[in-house]
């Protein structure tokens, strides 16, 4: 009888586990996080194409394409703000970017979807990018240390960061960017 | 003689036991073999695609396809998918209301968002930053595009959608569906399966009980449970003597 019991129990704990919602959380609204970045008023956005050489630049530092032809941005003072996506292992992770004079100045994870890897929301992480910059092997001037067991969510934040920095240069480059 | 009673009794109830347990406990144990030799067998590559049985496991869609023609391109829907000419496009799009051609793209608005396609099916922006929850996707006289939240609440975007404002325009061309081409009807269900699903998969939905639906995980509890008191009455009966026939005192 108490072999059923346990049983029964284990049974019980598996389809409670299996009965879990898909992982998913939103740490903070794009909304917020614009706000936050411009002193709590966030300007108008604008859009930057990911076409031609830009494309290519965007391929090679992401391992792939670009999820979209063009992307909204928002920029004020000389500083700009990117809302970027890119996947971990399975699920997209959605973080912000705040470039001011081509050094990254702010970095937070707004939404993440997967199972593993959420640690890389903590300032811990995050706050190692503040300050770094785009060398001209399209990689960071700094090494970012990683977080056991969140290598994938690690490199993907890693990406979205160079990938601020690559747009960021882009629109300071061209005096007049589509908007 | 009263021993050889209880014996006797021990061996029925395992034989009741043995033949209730039998068919679970052959599909558990083939493929619980089957699943300890995935890799050798090849079982992991092998993919699955007959219709009734990717039905059966629910991965076919029972759902209804919608299809919009934009301009030279049709738009389908199928849950919450879009295909562009039948190809799927990998962004998926939540409660889709409709596709319409725009001056020099493609909008698929789905409730919350607006999927941005070039003329090719590349995905140029997803849009979030409009008005909502929408109930109709439109295009006005001039090319560009007009969403409905209710039958007099309609707002129109810029060119480049990242402005929106309240419009009082009737001339607006609202998304209707059309017939789907039966080519494009099966690619797309042909795209909807995918690879199938691998053989191993199935292996362990079946060694789950998962792939007799709701309740299989439940029966294969059962069937192991039989399987334990099987192993019980096995040994009990064994202990005390009841070999052969079960007829022998112990």
């Amino acid at each position: 009888m108490q072999i059923i019991r346990l049983h029964l129990a284990l049974a019980c704990l598996t389809a409670a586990l299996l009965a879990m919602p898909a992982w998913g959380e939103v740490y903070l609204t794009p909304e917020k996080f614009l706000a936050d970045s411009f002193a709590g008023v966030a300007p108008p956005p604008r859009i930057v194409w990911i076409t031609g050489a830009l494309a290519e630049q965007a391929k090679a530092v992401l391992g792939h394409k670009a999820g979209a032809l063009r992307l909204r941005y928002w920029e004020k003072d000389g500083r700009s703000a990117w809302i970027l996506d890119e996947i971990g292992k399975t699920e997209a992770i959605t973080a912000g970017f705040v470039i001011e004079d081509q050094k990254i100045a702010r970095v937070a994870v707004l939404e993440f979807r997967e199972s593993r890897g959420g640690e890389v929301r903590h300032p811990f992480f995050t706050d190692q990018f503040i300050g770094l910059s785009l060398r001209e092997d399209n990689r960071l001037s700094e090494p970012v240390d990683g977080v056991s067991g969140a290598t994938l969510s690690v490199r993907a934040v890693e990406n979205m960061a160079r990938l601020a920095l690559v747009l960021a240069q882009h629109v300071a480059a061209n005096e007049s960017p589509a908007s | 003689m009263k021993a050889g009673r209880r014996g006797s009794g021990l061996l029925r109830w395992h034989r009741r036991i043995g033949l209730v347990a039998a068919a679970l406990v052959v599909i558990l144990a083939l493929s619980g073999v089957a699943l300890n030799h995935t890799t050798a067998l090849g079982l992991d590559r092998q993919a699955v695609t007959a219709p009734w049985l990717l039905e059966w496991l629910g991965a076919e869609s029972k759902a209804e396809m919608h299809g919009y023609k934009v301009g030279q391109h049709q738009v389908t829907v199928l849950e919450d998918r879009v295909f562009f000419d039948g190809a799927m496009i990998a962004q998926r799009l939540d409660g889709i209301v409709g596709a319409v051609e725009t001056a020099n793209a493609i909008a698929v608005a789905g409730r919350t968002e607006i999927l941005l396609l070039a003329e090719n099916g590349d995905l140029i922006e997803r849009i979030s930053a409009l008005p909502t929850p929408i109930a109709g996707v439109g295009v006005t006289q001039d090319g560009r595009v007009a969403v409905a939240l209710a039958p007099d609440l309609v707002f129109s975007a810029d060119e480049s959608l990242l402005e929106w404002r309240q419009v009082r325009d009737s001339r607006i061309d609202w998304a209707t569906t059309s017939i789907i081409p039966a080519a494009i009807r099966e690619q797309i269900l042909q795209a909807h399966r995918g690879a199938g699903i691998s053989a191993e998969r199935i292996l362990l939905d079946m060694h789950s009980g998962r792939i007799f639906g709701r309740y299989g995980p439940w029966m294969m509890d059962g069937a192991a449970i039989l399987l334990l008191l099987l192993a019980a009455t096995g040994i009990i009966g064994w202990l005390r003597g009841g070999r052969g026939n079960g007829t022998k005192d112990a």
